[in-house]
């Protein structure tokens, strides 16, 4: 396989983070993560290839704290001039700032050690050309026509290598390197403008491997598409719901990954704030945190800020039991750091983050759920709650009616309400098989029943309207 | 700039490569947040480097580099070539550039109140009564968040067509954000005043006014009800006017998505898709706006395009290539924008909105008779290759017998983009252009792209919208 040419390299971004803590001469407590790496990607597009891209991902972010004074700054360039003029900027900016009463500092080396994790970097996939592994990517196209004829096939492969250093004045040191690869299929089967079959479909993996099967892949997303053709709008009245496995994990890391983030209790907005030790969900719902699967799509073994990550326990027997935090959101709330602070949202500042979800199984047979289901849906896309609230008022984008077991139709134009609360108190069936893929565990799912919006006369008002429970 | 550009776009082989464009990418950008009276979010960001995009062909390649050096440029525009070839053995439809023309132009960035006029402090306390104000509100407001940004950029773009043009652009909001909770009920709520020109309209925004009425919001959708549940009727507020109009139409008539088979408005030009009197605008020349620029990302400069004539749709949003292969509605309307120098430009909307009707408030009340009033979007998401969109509002009220009654909280909605415009009722005259200032994302070849965009409208009634409620 042709390689491309080499990067920074690791060695070279220890320099430069060395170096620029040493510029930190006025005893500020300084943050430094250096990334570079590349992005290659080959897109699909009216089934056709459509290009080739090769993307630089060079950052350099600085974070200082002089005093409780916060200052970040950013910049793509890793010139020893750019960097220098961020620390610089950074702590401009923690100099003008005011100050943060709640900052403590920022996190010292601890005595978890790191994970000893195998697959996480693959040197065949870092240095893959995409130019040489077009032709597999357009195998993808041929396997969706084979499922039929009007497939409009889109897609993309995606092949990262990143390296990254993250340092601080307090002793924190760590470097990274990972590879990944994730492969999409979207495909489309318009049969006329009002009968459009839509099917996704998706594979991460952390290595290059030669047997996947992007022919297989193609058919696997062009039957979902076929699947859908002829949907309906479904009926409006409350059902009870069916999550596969893929939504039962889309959901779930959804109302988790907001209710468990540190940050979210921390700030009193998650719909989860004081309720450790609380019964939130029925039927047994036990679901953790595991960032060392090896080869998962987000293993890792250290947090953005450098610390070690480890397993978890959000939930057992539906009784809650943790927080995911990271320093700040740890110190704040006087809890452990769990070694979860990821890359925050509209914020340079980290913030904890669930890495990898994984949902235990039950005792209920997958086939018995589905075949005992007299009239529900089966719901093959996540749901999560709206803004930050427990309200759900989702679009089903992928789903079916489903009556005395057997699928009737797919739904379009259907949407599914219900809050957190009710939603995991309403479990009332987990499947003892689990899908595992990606690095994520899950089972599927029962709701004993939820409000489903679709056809149907606008009810009369006031009918089913009350104020809420919860 | 342009002359290191030319130096290098100077040595492309055109017997081989049929075109490049090379796009030189600056900006340097500020946040400030304040959290419950604290900074809690200081940091600037700088960007830098150069997109390089090759067609040969019929296939593009695309590469890009955090630099300005000329050797390194060169490197990079091999590496597009190269990209570019190694995809071109293996297409079956060809891409092309057939537009012969050029632009030259410098647009050069002149602020109402230039942010370099204001020192740190101010821009801060823009942030901090923000804030403060939501904050000292009402006790029940458990988080409030102030949040000022400003970003100012540069792009310098060549091509193989003669193009040479310089464009300045710059975003500045002013947000603020409020959690309203009492025991389980949690409600969030936003506002934002947005705008390219400067700072002017950012320092007029009467924050107290704004945001009292903004914390107002929040405290009476603690006592509101969840909607109701079903298809209906329903009178949209013209911030979500804008965002249905942006995932329902908008997205469908972006020449990428025509050109490979993903909208359902392909070949449908010259088709009745909205009631007589419906017009749909989209428009990133009117001044001041969060979506205007001057010229595209590709160099050509933009223009108003008109997508629905009086219910008749009439043209889509191209860039140089849906503008060479398309058909019908094939004008170049300098709609190619890129996020950055990391990213490939492609058709994007600026600022969309339905133009006023006729109807008062009080009559598309009446219109409806029963139904919902939703107001203050929370943003949406479509499938433009089946037409199923979703929008959600943070509030609203009943409609019973013409008259509003109860609040009703946060809800998503659901439609069809063939059937949302027939299915209009009434369109008001209370038109408001950008009513949602937002961030629209889409991906292509070089992934995801966030891009500043408003969306507006009068506010409209229409008939048989799914929403999601209890």
């Amino acid at each position: 396989m042709e390689k491309l040419e080499h990067r920074t390299g690791l060695v070279e971004l220890s320099d430069l983070a060395e170096r620029a803590l040493a510029l930190n001469k006025e005893g500020a407590q300084m943050e430094i993560t250096l990334t570079n790496g590349f992005e290659r990607s080959i897109e699909v597009k009216g089934n056709s290839i459509s290009g080739v891209q090769q993307q630089t991902k060079t950052k350099v972010t600085v974070r200082i704290y002089d005093g409780k004074r916060l200052g970040i700054a950013s910049a793509t360039s890793l010139s020893p001039k750019s960097i220098e003029e961020t620390v610089t900027n950074a702590m401009k900016l923690a100099k003008l700032s005011p100050p943060d009463d709640k900052f403590v500092s920022l996190p010292e080396p601890m005595e978890r050690q790191p994970a000893n994790l195998e697959g996480l970097y693959d040197s065949e996939l870092a240095y893959l050309d995409p130019s040489k592994v077009v032709e597999s990517i357009g195998d993808m196209i041929q396997g969706a026509r084979e499922v039929h004829e009007k497939a409009n096939v889109g897609g993309r492969l995606n092949m990262n290598l990143m390296e990254r250093v993250v340092a601080n004045s307090l002793g924190i040191f760590t470097q990274t390197e990972n590879t990944s690869m994730s492969s999409f299929a979207f495909i489309s089967i318009p049969l006329s403008p009002q009968n459009v079959g839509v099917g996704f479909e998706v594979n991460v993996d952390r290595k290059w491997d030669p047997a996947f099967s992007f022919h297989e892949f193609g058919k696997i997303a062009a039957e979902k598409a076929k699947q859908m053709l002829n949907a309906k709008i479904g009926p409006s009245k409350k059902l009870p719901a069916l999550f596969d496995e893929r939504a039962t994990y889309q959901s779930l890391n959804q109302i988790f990954g907001f209710g468990v983030n540190g940050y979210s209790v921390m700030t009193g907005t998650s719909y989860f704030a004081d309720k450790i030790g609380a019964e939130l969900a029925s039927h047994g719902l036990s679901l953790f945190d595991d960032p060392h699967v090896p080869g998962g799509a987000a293993s890792v073994v250290f947090d953005r800020e450098g610390v070690p990550t480890t397993r978890v326990q959000i939930m057992t027997d539906g009784v809650l039991e943790s927080y995911v935090t990271d320093s700040y959101t740890a110190n704040v709330l006087g809890l452990e750091n769990t070694g979860n602070a990821g890359t925050g949202f509209r914020s340079k500042l980290p913030r904890p983050t669930i890495h990898q979800l994984q949902v235990e199984a039950g005792n209920d047979s997958r086939e018995a759920m589905l075949e005992d289901l007299k009239e529900g849906i089966l719901v093959e896309s996540g749901v999560g709650p709206a803004g930050g609230s427990p309200q759900i008022s989702a679009q089903i984008n992928r789903g079916f009616y489903v009556k005395d077991g057997e699928i009737e139709y797919p739904l379009k134009n259907t949407m599914l309400g219900s809050n957190v609360y009710e939603f995991l108190g309403g479990i009332v069936a987990i499947s003892r098989e689990l899908r595992k893929e990606f690095g994520h565990q899950s089972p599927m799912i029962l709701v004993k029943e939820v409000s489903i919006a679709g056809a149907g006369k606008q009810k009369k008002q006031g009918a089913n309207i009350s104020m809420s429970s919860f | 700039m342009i002359d290191e550009l030319r130096s290098v776009i100077e040595t492309v082989d055109r017997s081989v490569v049929e075109f490049v464009d090379m796009r030189a990418f600056e900006s340097t950008e500020l946040m400030i947040t304040v959290r419950k009276g604290k900074a809690e979010d200081i940091s600037s960001d700088k960007l830098g480097g150069v997109a390089i995009r090759a067609l040969v062909n019929g296939a593009w390649g695309f590469a890009s580099v955090a630099s300005f050096e000329v050797p390194k440029l060169v490197e990079t525009l091999h590496t597009a070539i190269k990209m570019a070839r190694g995809a071109s053995q293996h297409i079956t439809r060809k891409a092309e550039i057939t537009v012969d023309r050029a632009f030259e132009g410098k647009n050069i960035f002149r602020p109402d109140v230039n942010p370099k006029d204001l020192s740190f402090e101010e821009k801060y306390e823009l942030a901090s009564k923000t804030e403060k104000t939501l904050r000292d509100h009402d006790h029940r407001i458990i988080n409030s968040v102030g949040r000022y940004t400003e970003k100012i950029q540069r792009e310098t773009i060549i091509n193989t067509l003669g193009t040479e043009v310089v464009n300045d652009y710059g975003v500045f909001r002013l947000s603020g954000m409020a959690t309203a909770r009492s025991g389980d009920v949690i409600q969030n709520v936003s506002d934002s005043v947005a705008t390219n020109a400067g700072l002017q309209r950012l320092l007029d925004w009467e924050i107290e006014h704004e945001m009292t009425r903004l914390g107002d919001r929040a405290i009476g959708l603690l006592d509101a009800v969840p909607s109701p549940s079903g298809r209906m009727n329903v009178v949209l507020e013209p911030s979500l006017v804008g965002v249905y109009i942006h995932e329902a139409f908008g997205h469908a008539s972006e020449g990428d998505a025509i050109l490979s088979g993903r909208s359902v408005l392909r070949n449908k030009i010259g088709e009745k898709m909205a009631i007589d009197g419906v017009n749909v605008i989209d428009d990133p020349t009117l001044p001041g706006l969060r979506g205007s620029f001057k010229f595209d990302s590709e160099g050509t400069p933009t223009s108003r395009r008109q997508i629905i004539r009086d219910g008749v749709l009439v043209g889509y949003l191209n860039d140089l290539q849906s503008a060479s292969m398309l058909d019908k509605g094939n004008a170049l309307n300098g709609a190619g924008r890129a996020t950055d120098f990391r990213h490939m430009t492609m058709p994007r909307m600026g600022n969309t909105y339905i133009e006023n009707g006729d109807m008062s408030f009080e009559e598309l009340l009446e219109a409806v008779g029963n139904g919902v009033y939703l107001t203050h979007s929370y943003g949406g998401y479509v499938n433009p290759a089946n037409g199923q969109f979703y929008f959600s509002s943070q509030s609203g009220y009943l409609i019973e017998n013409g008259e509003l009654t109860k609040p009703i909280r946060n809800s998503g909605m659901s439609g069809m983009t063939l059937e949302v415009l027939q299915n209009t009722i009434g369109v008001g005259n209370d038109l408001i252009i950008d009513a949602f200032p937002g961030v629209c994302g889409k991906a292509n070849l070089t992934g995801f792209q966030p891009m500043p965009v408003t969306g507006g409208g009068p506010t409209i009634a229409a008939k048989d919208i799914v929403v999601g409620g209890k």
